[in-house]
């Protein structure tokens, strides 16, 4: 078996290690005798998602932001549209998810038309919002992580949240939502390292990932001691 | 007669923490400042200041400015400690004026990060302003990159008569020099540390500040630094004032190499490894001059200053024979630069990481995934890894996801330091301690009490 991962902008959108994730799906292929690659899609480069099994795209700066969404709509947008609405898996993390959206209002006004992939908007306020938080997807899956954005999602009626909050913010801070999920893309705040910290939700896109070309298929469980205790850790921490 | 007042409240606070039995706190300092506001503007007003800012390396280049002073036979007095808020640097002022605020010391060395910057800039009196670079650090507290940067730009709007000492490798450090009104003297390293350094993976500063244009480079050192141009508005790194012109050796305990002070030219041996050092030392260079410390003096210090504690600080093991050694990592830059220094020893050594995730470490922790590790477990000397801190877990997922090559990651929970103290001391090999900001202040008591080293208020 093979899958290939596109890693959109590595170069740019690559803040609070966001790498961590491609890192931790490679490793957990591999070590099922998967084989994996990864392709960087970087500024000036196209792509065919047809040739990619999983797509990622982490979050950044503002101040590389607005160099970026020209890249975008130079033909990206139309690829990464192609992928949602073809199925395959997509993980988009913080400014990253923000931008499969329609559009971000920052708090002064300032409008940035966005890809306008799936149904929601942002807006910017003045407070971040920050800490370490938890939310449970609708499969049970109980994620840990860290948020860090001034900007609030609000989801349209064509998308469904990805998971409901344990605890923190999310989306808004008001509805109790966390992130967005359309067919097999899945949004976050939860920035970074989501994955490594996140096993059962690694394997969970790993499947669907294989589930597309290979139909249904059963992944041999790892030894995931550490990342257990990593997660306890902060729950104990900063959860409950 | 406030001046009077504010200051005899702080040393009267301070002597009552003293009789208390605790250390320097900012307590006197609030109390002064609640006298007297502007009480800093008085108290700077005799004194020759330099203050050190940017985000790597500040205090280990205010040891080295220290060590400078002394060996020019001057007076000074130092913010130690970390107390780096506006209270401490007051009451760092008043301890060392006579009580109508009359400095006692010709110089003053100050040490802020740029959020005290800020707010020391508007009511000090300034002559030299080091700023060491501009890296991404602890982003849930200070936001985006740029921000640092505009934060000391600001702070030193503040302060037009200071001379500014700008690393002229640093794209975004530099990039000041345009905006403010301040006598600019550049410093940097103008070849790569080894051959055909390659770009790093992750850049704080990949494009251009000016126009967003991705910047060529003819060199890199290490992170964003190097010999940036933007092909674009030709925005570009400047021959810098001082610099490093060739690298000799770079060893563990000491570095050697060529350097041009303004034009003349010195062999020069910094006594601290670690290619980031060469940045803190030509740096220093630059400052100690333009406070009016004559080169050979400058030189000097650099062959003898001692590290400051924490940053490649070294103890004896209790066996004779090994060393302890703390060296503190407080961003992705930093500890990227301390792994590639540990790949630079061939000895048999027990590497211990130590996370902790409280405000003065970055609440985040995730900045560890954007240390570069490459290679360092593949080298076989590392003969145990283990793991410790607050957020012992997520550096063990770490080193784990990085590949330990079989090793296992031992883990030292609780923040237990008596029990890493046990480890360090039994190994039978040298030892690499490498905690983040608050977990070295938690654990540098414990291992000095054990294996002697300087007690941390003094
Ligand atoms: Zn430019």
């Amino acid at each position: 078996m093979n899958i290939k991962i596109a890693h959109l902008y590595p170069d740019m959108l690559n803040l609070y290690g966001d790498r961590g994730n491609i890192i931790a799906l490679t490793q957990r292929m591999k070590q099922r005798g998967i084989d994996v690659s990864t392709d960087a899609i970087t500024m000036g480069k196209t792509f065919n998602a047809d040739d990619y099994d999983i797509l990622f795209i982490g979050g950044g700066q503002d101040f590389e932001q607005d160099v970026l969404l020209d890249d975008l709509k130079k033909g990206k947008d139309a690829e990464i549209n192609k992928a949602i609405q073809s199925s395959k898996v997509m993980l988009a993390i913080c400014g990253g998810f923000q931008m499969l959206g329609k559009y971000y209002k920052t708090y002064d006004g300032k409008m940035l038309e966005y890809m306008g992939a799936l149904d929601f908007y942002t807006e910017g306020k003045p407070e971040r919002m920050i800490g370490n938080y938890a939310f449970k997807t609708k499969e049970g899956i109980e994620i840990v992580g860290f948020e860090n954005h001034s900007g609030r999602t609000y989801l349209g009626t064509g998308v469904e949240p990805l998971g409901k909050m344990i605890k923190g913010y999310g989306n808004n801070g008001e509805d109790g939502t966390e992130g967005v999920r359309y067919k097999n893309t899945f949004g976050t705040y939860s920035h970074g390292p989501i994955l490594p910290k996140n096993p059962q939700f690694a394997d969970f896109l790993i499947s669907k990932a294989l589930e597309n070309k290979y139909g249904k298929t059963e992944l041999a469980p790892l030894d995931d001691i550490l990342e257990e205790k990593a997660r306890k850790q902060v729950f104990k921490l900063y959860i409950k | 007669m406030r001046v009077f007042l504010s200051c005899l409240v702080c040393r009267f606070v301070t002597f009552v923490l003293q009789k208390l039995g605790r250390g320097a706190t900012s307590m006197p300092g609030q109390f002064a400042l609640r006298v007297k506001r502007n009480v800093l503007a008085d108290l700077s007003k005799n004194v020759k200041v330099i203050i050190v800012t940017g985000t790597n390396g500040k205090t280990t280049s205010c040891r080295i400015i220290e060590e400078g002073l002394k060996e020019a036979g001057k007076s000074y007095f130092i913010n130690k400690s970390g107390a780096n808020l506006i209270t401490g640097v007051t009451a760092s002022f008043i301890m060392n004026s006579t009580i109508t605020g009359k400095a006692t010391k010709e110089y003053a060395i100050v040490e802020c990060d740029e959020n005290a910057f800020k707010e020391v800039s508007r009511y000090i009196r300034a002559d030299v302003i080091l700023v060491t670079n501009v890296f991404r650090d602890q982003l849930d507290r200070y936001g985006e990159v740029t921000h640092t940067l505009n934060a000391i730009k600001e702070s030193v709007k503040n302060l037009p008569n200071a001379t500014v000492c700008l690393d002229a490798d640093c794209s975004l450090t530099y990039s000041m020099s345009r905006e403010i009104p301040n006598k600019v003297i550049t410093f940097g390293v103008n070849v790569p540390f080894e051959k055909d350094a390659k770009a790093p993976e992750i850049s704080d500063a990949k494009y251009c500040i000016f126009c967003k244009h991705e910047y060529d480079y003819t060199y890199h050192t290490y992170g964003h630094l190097g010999g940036f141009v933007c092909p674009k508005c030709g925005y570009k790194r400047p021959d810098p004032d001082f610099a490093v012109t060739s690298v000799g050796e770079l060893k563990q305990d000491h570095s050697i190499v060529a350097a041009s002070f303004a034009g003349s030219e010195n062999i020069i041996k910094i006594n601290i490894g670690g290619s980031y050092n060469v940045y803190n030392a030509i740096g220093c260079a630059a400052a100690l001059s333009a406070a009016g410390i004559d080169e050979k003096t400058v030189i000097s210090a650099l062959e003898h200053f001692n590290g400051a504690f924490g940053r490649m600080e070294q103890f004896d093991a209790g066996d004779g024979k090994h060393k302890v050694n703390l060296i503190l990592v407080k961003n992705p830059a930093g500890f990227s630069q301390t792994m590639k220094f540990l790949s630079s020893i061939d000895e048999d050594y027990t590497m211990i990481l130590s996370l902790n995730d409280n405000g003065a470490d970055g609440r985040d922790v995730s900045w560890i995934w954007d240390v570069d590790f490459s290679d360092i477990f593949k080298k076989e000397n590392i003969k145990d890894i283990y793991v410790s801190g607050k957020r012992c877990y997520d550096m063990a997922i770490r080193v784990k996801y990085e590949g330990s090559e079989g090793r296992e990651i031992k883990v030292i929970e609780n923040e237990d330091y008596e029990k890493l103290c046990d480890i360090a001391t039994s190994q039978g090999r040298d030892v690499y301690i490498v905690p983040t900001y608050t977990s070295m202040m938690t654990m540098r008591p414990v291992i000095a009490k054990r294996l002697g080293g300087k007690e941390f208020w003094e």
